[in-house]
């Protein structure tokens, strides 16, 4: 998986372009993200729209990701237009868990009120 | 009724809670340590102060000697635990690793066997004559035994404190065998290791036939993929006629995965066996699966009971596909998922019961995981659930064993060829008859 990396206002913005699936996608994101708290980045997005597919293990990687965030007192948002990848969230009833948004701005702008 | 549909009682639930608290702390001494003494010890300690008794002790079998020998005990003198061989066949913990049977004892002066094994020793050792033992089945025979004597309250042992035993031994056969891979997986020192290890665990935890409930027609299957693991099911009889079900995926991979997935089921059956409400049985799993997974690891599950007699399926779907159901030729319009999250999201979480199914005779009841439906072929298109609904259709006059392996071909033909699965495929098929 290729990961792209950029700032808008502030925010860490993590384009994921591949397969976000077990050793393939999950340990690379991981890595990003790990490296991201590191530097006390505390306002991150994910943007899944280049995702074509995730198992249970990039789900679990993002509930991962979550849960430090929480510690790290971080946010994350989640870009995802509907199709497969959002539609592995909605099953497993993990979209109410994260904060989606369908494209980049929206995501930003929600940040500032954080 | 057999399932109660009130919450348990203070006590019951502190009972239960005990029960399933032992087994994560067996199961986490296992995961961190790869010591099996450690978890046998920790599950003497635990088990015993469930059962309110002074003594306790797990024997094994060595190989070399024949003998029984006292791997972890509670109350019993240092001298007696290094001395102690029991010869199979003779006495209390001889007979139940020979034959297998676990037993309850009121008095065991009125045990042949002890009276042999003890002769004049008998008024010395004992403050009371009750006793319990159960047997210890490891990697495909009777391998030792767990005892237990002297209850604090001077009560004889009972058929629920035999339930807590039998749960207490499974743990300490999970954590042997969980000790013994992961010794050949430290020697062989490869990631491929530790993934065979965890295969070979859910393999051994997977019923390995299906059970027989009146008025029902069961089979199923399940077909690992080599480098991920997490699939699991399980039946547990409740009743005569209630068969608790069920399906499950656990994410991740290893054999951390591995053993967790083997404390859910020990979780479930414990649980199930104080016959308190699916909804509650989940609630309590989901926050032990939290202390003890990797942070981020969940499972998705689908726990329900068959009312054979009624034809009823009562079900909680965590995070799970939901079932799918054929009544004559057509499908029964139910959603693709369910409104639970799975476990091990968030602590504290209460989950809700589905909608009751009410079946009649010839309607398929179909349980599955996700790894079926999301087969792809080279071009990257899914099976997907309405090839899934059609082969169902097109079989249901089948037996139900006929249903399982035209469906697991059909999709073979799909991805063309069985080695290209990228993912667990675990499918039960229900028929009312």
């Amino acid at each position: 998986m290729n990961i792209g990396e950029r700032w808008e206002e502030g925010v860490l913005i993590l384009s994921l372009e591949g397969r976000l699936t077990i050793g393939d996608g999950d340990v690379e994101l991981s890595g990003f993200i790990d490296e991201a708290f590191a530097r006390s980045e505390k306002k991150i997005i994910l943007d899944l729209r280049g995702v074509k597919k995730v198992d249970s293990s990039g789900l679990a990687e993002l509930l991962r990701i979550r849960r430090v965030a929480t510690a790290e007192n971080a946010s994350i948002k989640l870009i995802s237009d509907l199709g497969s990848v959002k539609n592995v969230f909605e099953m497993t009833r993990l979209v109410g868990v994260f904060d989606f948004y369908d494209d980049v701005m929206s995501a930003v702008h929600s940040l500032r009120d954080d | 009724m057999p399932q109660s549909e009130e919450p348990p009682t203070q006590s019951s639930s502190a009972l239960i809670r005990s029960e399933l608290e032992l087994i994560r702390r067996v199961t986490d001494q296992v995961v961190r340590s790869g010591d099996f003494r450690v978890a046998l010890d920790t599950l003497v300690e635990g088990a015993s102060r469930i059962l309110g008794v002074e003594r306790a002790s797990i024997l094994l079998l060595h190989p070399e000697s024949g003998f029984l020998q006292i791997e972890a005990a509670r109350g019993l003198k240092p001298e007696v635990i290094e001395k102690t061989r029991v010869r199979p066949g003779e006495g209390i913990a001889g007979w139940v690793v020979e034959t297998g049977e676990p037993l309850v004892i009121s008095d065991v002066r009125e045990f042949e066997m002890w009276r042999k094994s003890t002769g004049s020793r008998q008024n010395k050792d004992y403050l009371d004559y009750s006793a319990l033992s159960v047997p210890l089945y490891f990697d495909g025979r009777t391998q030792g035994v767990m005892n237990f004597n002297h209850k604090l309250d001077g009560s004889p042992f009972d058929e629920s404190d035999l339930e807590v035993a039998l749960v207490a031994v499974q743990q300490a056969a999970v954590a042997l065998f969980a000790a013994k891979l992961h010794e050949e997986v430290m020697k062989k020192k490869v990631w491929e290791g530790e993934l065979e290890a965890a295969r070979k665990i859910q393999q051994r935890l997977l019923p390995q036939k299906p059970p027989s409930l009146p008025g029902c027609e069961i089979a199923a299957r399940c077909r690992m993929c080599h480098h991920v693991g997490g699939d699991y099911f399980d039946f547990e009889f409740v009743d005569d006629n209630w068969l608790m079900v069920c399906i499950g995926d656990v994410s991740g991979h290893g054999l951390g995965s591995a053993i967790l997935a083997s404390s859910v089921r020990a979780w479930m059956r414990t649980a199930l066996r104080r016959r308190i409400p699916i909804e509650t049985v989940l609630e309590m799993v989901n926050d032990l699966f939290i202390e003890d997974a990797e942070p981020g690891m969940f499972m998705t599950a689908l726990l329900g009971v068959i009312d054979s007699f009624n034809h009823r399926f009562r079900y909680t779907c965590a995070g799970h596909l939901m079932p799918m159901v054929i009544q004559g030729d057509q499908p029964l319009e139910l959603p693709l998922w369910g409104t639970n999250l799975p476990l091990g999201v968030d602590r504290g979480v209460h989950f809700h019961a589905e909608e009751v199914l009410q079946l009649a005779p010839g309607d398929i009841l179909c349980l599955m995981t996700d790894g079926l439906v999301e087969a792809e072929n080279f071009t990257g298109e899914c099976f997907g659930f309405e090839r899934f609904r059609q082969a169902l259709v097109a079989q249901r006059e089948e037996p139900v064993e006929a249903i399982v392996e035209a469906i697991f071909q059909e999709i073979n033909t799909f991805c063309q060829g069985e080695d290209q699965a990228q993912d667990d495929c675990t499918l039960i098929v229900i028929k009312f008859v």
